[in-house]
């Protein structure tokens, strides 16, 4: 608790030049007899010589009296503060204190340092031990001689990897990454369809290992899954491979550090890493989708810990994902993919557009069977040395997706079951059709993305739901 | 170093209620059975024979069916089967 005593009270440091200097002014106060009380943040002997110091290295009534600088001098009077002035100021001094002639010898100003609690890091601190927090979460206690990241397996609340334990302290700061109000309930989480509040969302970033500037675009992503045409709750229940994909677009990406660059789709860069990783924690704690309970994934694959990247926006002539997508350019927005793995593409010999286009698309009518016609959506990775080639050639997003769609669609006689001695396939009565691979609209969603040496491109599979492909599609949502 | 601490609960903070499934009839002769298909590739063969067999027994056949796989039932499908059906298959398929 604050001193509630009326007088002066002084908070200062040590390691403060300006504290150093009013140590005079201190002894002078002290010694008209005035209640004063001072309490010293880092060096219980400071000032030197001086009796009565209290110690405050635990800063805690620096956070009551809500002191940004040292020295700070607070006048109180009637249980109540009154006035206070900080660094050093003689007429200002004098005024707060009615006693002339303070600091004989002192510069008539000089300013002061920053108080020691609010160090970055260290106020949320404080509030979490010493104030109040807007938290409502169950406390989950557990002693001093446990691990807390083992406590946290042992609940279940982690996706096999540890997680950072999600103290007060952290969930304060990751709070701090938003304007939104931690009772906000952002959505329903499905399968178990319950509340998810800006509060559990921070949680779960916390133990994804986020910083609070990722805040905002986690937010999105979550709305985004939780979009009806997402259909998080079959995803995370399929048999199928595919989980939730994040591509990031918008000013964003260059402001928390993301990857869309060397290895973008791999290990090693935190935003990336942890925004992807806050999702699938959401729909295993909040929404209790586990698997081998009702992720009944046959296989899963490796992005259900976490796929999350950025795209290359740095190409003036490349349209970005999220700007063919409806959003204006300079804003940002996530585009949750359902997919899974990564199909290589490597071809070195394409010297035009027409011919990387025909050759990609060999490999795109691969995904989850040659014969299966639309149902997965994909993602097409285009790395900057194969989109070279194209824009060489004169082709934007549009030529390149309209190419692609053409040398997609193949005639049913070749895809009908049965046809080449394999019973998988479309229906019979499709053999005189052609048939596209992917839905025109969202089948086919294209990424500018990779290192810039190397003529490889990559594409990340789609979930058998997008047959349904009124009801189950990719969606971007601007933030 | 003893000391209590402590973490904030990441989940729903919900407890599962255990619910007993409804008794099986004693007798089903005559009772009217639905037939859920849950719009799986192929789920109306399935459920096309059992309907065959069913109604070779005896049985009342009512057929209902999702409208896509990868969503849950809607509640108006749920409530008519509650409402008109005494057992129900839900079929899945592939």
């Amino acid at each position: 608790m604050a001193n509630e005593a009326d007088g002066l009270i002084a908070i200062v440091k040590r390691d403060c030049p300006t504290c150093e200097l009013v140590a005079p002014v201190l002894q002078r106060l002290k010694d008209t007899g005035v209640p004063f009380t001072i309490y010293t943040q880092d060096d219980p002997t400071f000032p030197d010589g001086m009796d009565g110091v209290v110690d405050d290295t635990a800063l805690e009534q620096s956070f009551h009296h809500d002191v940004e600088f040292v020295p700070t001098l607070i006048r109180r009077e009637k249980g109540a503060e009154v006035e206070r002035t900080f660094g050093w100021n003689r007429e200002d001094w004098e005024k707060l204190t009615g006693i002339q002639g303070l600091g004989e010898g002192l510069p008539e100003n000089q300013p002061g340092c920053g108080s020691k609690s609010v160090e970055p890091g260290v106020h949320e601190l404080l509030q979490a031990r010493y104030g109040a927090v807007p938290m409502k979460a169950r406390k989950i206690a557990y002693s001093g001689w446990d691990d807390p990241v083992e406590q946290a397996f042992s609940r279940g609340w982690t996706d096999g990897l540890p997680i950072v334990p999600p103290t007060d302290e952290r969930i304060l700061r990751m709070l701090q990454g938003t304007p939104r109000d931690p009772a906000e309930i952002v959505g329903i989480i499905p399968p178990d369809m319950k509340e998810c509040t800006v509060e559990k969302v921070a949680i779960n970033a916390v133990m994804a290992g986020c910083l609070p500037e990722y805040m905002p675009v986690v937010l999105a992503v979550v709305e985004a899954a939780l979009d009806p045409r997402f259909c998080m709750h079959g995803l995370l229940c399929t048999l199928s491979y595919s989980g939730p994909v994040i591509v990031v677009n918008g000013p964003i990406t260059k402001q928390i550090g993301m990857n869309w660059g060397h290895n973008c789709l791999g290990q090693g860069n935190r935003a990336n890493a942890t925004i992807g990783r806050t999702l699938q924690l959401i729909i295993r704690n909040v929404g209790g989708g586990r698997p081998g309970e009702i992720d009944r994934a046959v296989f899963g694959n490796p992005g259900k810990f976490t796929y999350c990247f950025a795209e290359d926006e740095t190409d003036a002539t490349w349209t970005p994902l999220h700007v063919a997508r409806g959003v204006a350019p300079g804003r940002n927005a996530v585009t949750l993919h359902q997919g899974h793995g990564l199909t290589s593409f490597s071809d070195n010999r394409s010297r035009t557009g027409e011919e990387l286009a025909r050759s990609m698309a060999l490999q795109l009518v691969n995904d989850i069977h040659p014969k299966v016609v639309q149902t997965p959506n994909v993602i097409l990775c285009i790395s900057p040395e194969h989109y070279r080639i194209f824009e060489q050639d004169g082709w934007d997003r549009a030529k390149i997706e309209d190419k692609l769609h053409e040398y997609t669609t193949r005639p049913g006689k070749d895809l009908v079951q049965g046809a080449h001695g394999v019973p998988e396939g479309v229906s019979p009565e499709k053999m005189k059709d052609m048939m596209p691979k992917f839905w025109r609209d969202h089948g086919l969603l294209i990424v500018r993305c990779g290192g810039t040496a190397g003529l490889l491109s990559a594409i990340i599979g789609g979930w058998s739901g997008g047959r349904n492909h009124d009801e189950i599609q990719p969606v971007t949502k601007e933030f | 170093m003893a000391e209590e601490l402590f973490m904030r609960d990441p989940t729903s903070e919900a407890s599962s209620t255990l619910r007993a499934p409804v008794p099986f009839p004693p007798d089903i002769t005559g009772k009217t059975i639905a037939l859920l298909d849950i719009a799986k590739e192929r789920s109306d063969e399935f459920l096309d024979t059992l309907e065959t067999r069913f109604t070779a027994d005896g049985f009342i056949v009512k057929r209902y069916r999702k409208a896509s796989n990868s969503k849950n039932a809607a509640q108006d499908i749920v409530q008519a089967i509650v409402s008109e059906a005494d057992i129900v298959v839900e079929g899945l398929a592939d």
